[in-house]
């Protein structure tokens, strides 16, 4: 490896466990959130020697994996990228209950509304930003944001109830 | 929105805990892998523009050579109209556009039209416009029916552009370039029709700086020499000083 490649090197192993934590969210899936950070440090490694005199780096890469969650759940071959490039499924992780519910809830999403989710209250962006990050007027970050919230908010009361059949 | 929020951040936080980095090395080889993919693309769609596919011939460096033997000479393929790319940085063009491309970062596009003239006159005329704000247009007009006509510009040691019309029954341009009066490969081109309703077909080539174009031989569609025409080394805007020939 070249200093290039260490001094890249340093910058993935400090962003990448974050990245995906953050694209799950988006995707609903730990691998196929794996698989577009992958990618989008692929990329970043392309233009690290620009990339790196970048304020926050992360941010770049963050929104390029954003922006394939969005194209791979538009062009509905999640599943099979993921396993074409990852091989056969390692086996999952054990998820909590909580984490279960959260996940169904999210499902019902649209991926611009769990991008707008992800950058407002995961990353705590302003609306402005949000909308300079995805490229989309702040009308639209504001809907999103709404309609996500309520949607899953709505989603997570349903499923209270469902747990809790004889509580009337 | 508070308690949403939290939940939120331990679902990202558990992805984190959970996540299996592939590596750096994974990251930086599949990084390396689609440059030499994007390298390739670009690489390919740069031979395909030169090989003439839009329709114009592209005058490479050569060695001197002596003229042309009885051998084939490389003919450039000229697309239709309808094949050809929409441009966007151009106005609607004032004519039918039968050439365009792109060239050096500027688009470029040859425009043909007839002009009704007095006297029941009806003039071809040729455009070539870049939308490069350093390059002028180039125009040249002759009267119907039209043997041969070419316009030329391009400031001196500099690239030049060459366009013209021929006449229908020309199939194929030959250029004759010289470089320091040695005389350069015979570079051939095939003259664009422009529809039914145009009596005349054109042609339009990039002449690289130092070369001089000197002779126009037009062939038909089985080879035989229609006419021929020497030009004069020593203009290099407008319209050639013609010598003795016999298409002018």
């Amino acid at each position: 490896m070249t200093p290039t490649d260490d001094d890249f090197a340093a910058f993935y192993a400090s962003v990448f466990a974050r990245l995906v934590g953050q694209l799950r969210v988006v995707t609903g899936d730990l691998q196929e959130a794996e698989d577009v950070v992958q990618e989008a440090l692929a990329r970043a490694s392309m233009r690290w020697s620009r990339l790196r005199a970048y304020d926050v780096p992360e941010a770049w890469a963050r929104r390029v994996a954003l922006n394939l969650a969005a194209d791979q759940a538009r062009r509905g071959r999640r599943r099979l990228a993921a396993m074409r490039r990852l091989g056969p499924p390692a086996p999952e992780p054990a998820v909590q209950v909580e984490d279960v519910a959260l996940l169904e809830a999210l499902r019902g999403l649209s991926v611009g509304q769990r991008q707008v989710l992800v950058l407002h209250y995961l990353i705590g962006m302003p609306v402005q930003e949000v909308a300079k990050t995805l490229g989309v007027p702040t009308g639209t970050v504001k809907v999103r944001l709404l309609r996500g919230r309520q949607a899953l908010a709505a989603r997570l009361a349903e499923q209270q109830e469902e747990v809790r059949p004889g509580h009337e | 929105m508070s308690d949403l929020q939290e939940r939120l951040r331990q679902f990202a936080d558990e992805g984190a805990r959970q996540a299996r980095p592939l590596g750096a090395a994974a990251a930086l080889r599949r990084g390396r892998r689609r440059q030499q993919r994007l390298v390739g693309a670009v690489g390919l769609a740069l031979v395909t523009v030169l090989a003439g596919g839009l329709g114009v011939g592209w005058v490479v460096r050569t060695r001197a050579t002596e003229p042309a033997g009885p051998g084939p000479v490389p003919t450039l393929q000229s697309t239709r109209p309808a094949e050809r790319p929409r441009l966007r940085a151009f106005p609607p063009a004032r004519g039918t556009v039968v050439a365009q491309g792109t060239h050096r970062g500027y688009h470029w596009r040859l425009v043909v039209r007839r002009n009704k003239l007095p006297h029941n006159q009806v003039e071809i005329y040729q455009l070539f416009e870049t939308d490069a704000d350093l390059i002028a247009d180039s125009g040249s007009g002759a009267l119907e029916p039209v043997t041969l006509t070419v316009g030329q510009h391009g400031p001196p040691n500099e690239e030049n552009v060459v366009s013209g019309a021929v006449t229908r029954q020309a199939a194929v341009v030959r250029l004759q370039l010289e470089r320091s009066g040695v005389p350069l490969a015979p570079v051939d081109l095939q003259a664009i029709d422009a529809g039914s309703n145009v009596p005349a077909r054109f042609f339009v080539t990039f002449v690289p700086p130092g070369s001089v174009l000197r002779e126009i031989v037009l062939l038909d569609r089985l080879g035989q020499r229609i006419c021929h025409q020497r030009l004069s080394p020593g203009r290099l805007m407008g319209p050639p000083i013609h010598e003795p020939g016999s298409c002018v």
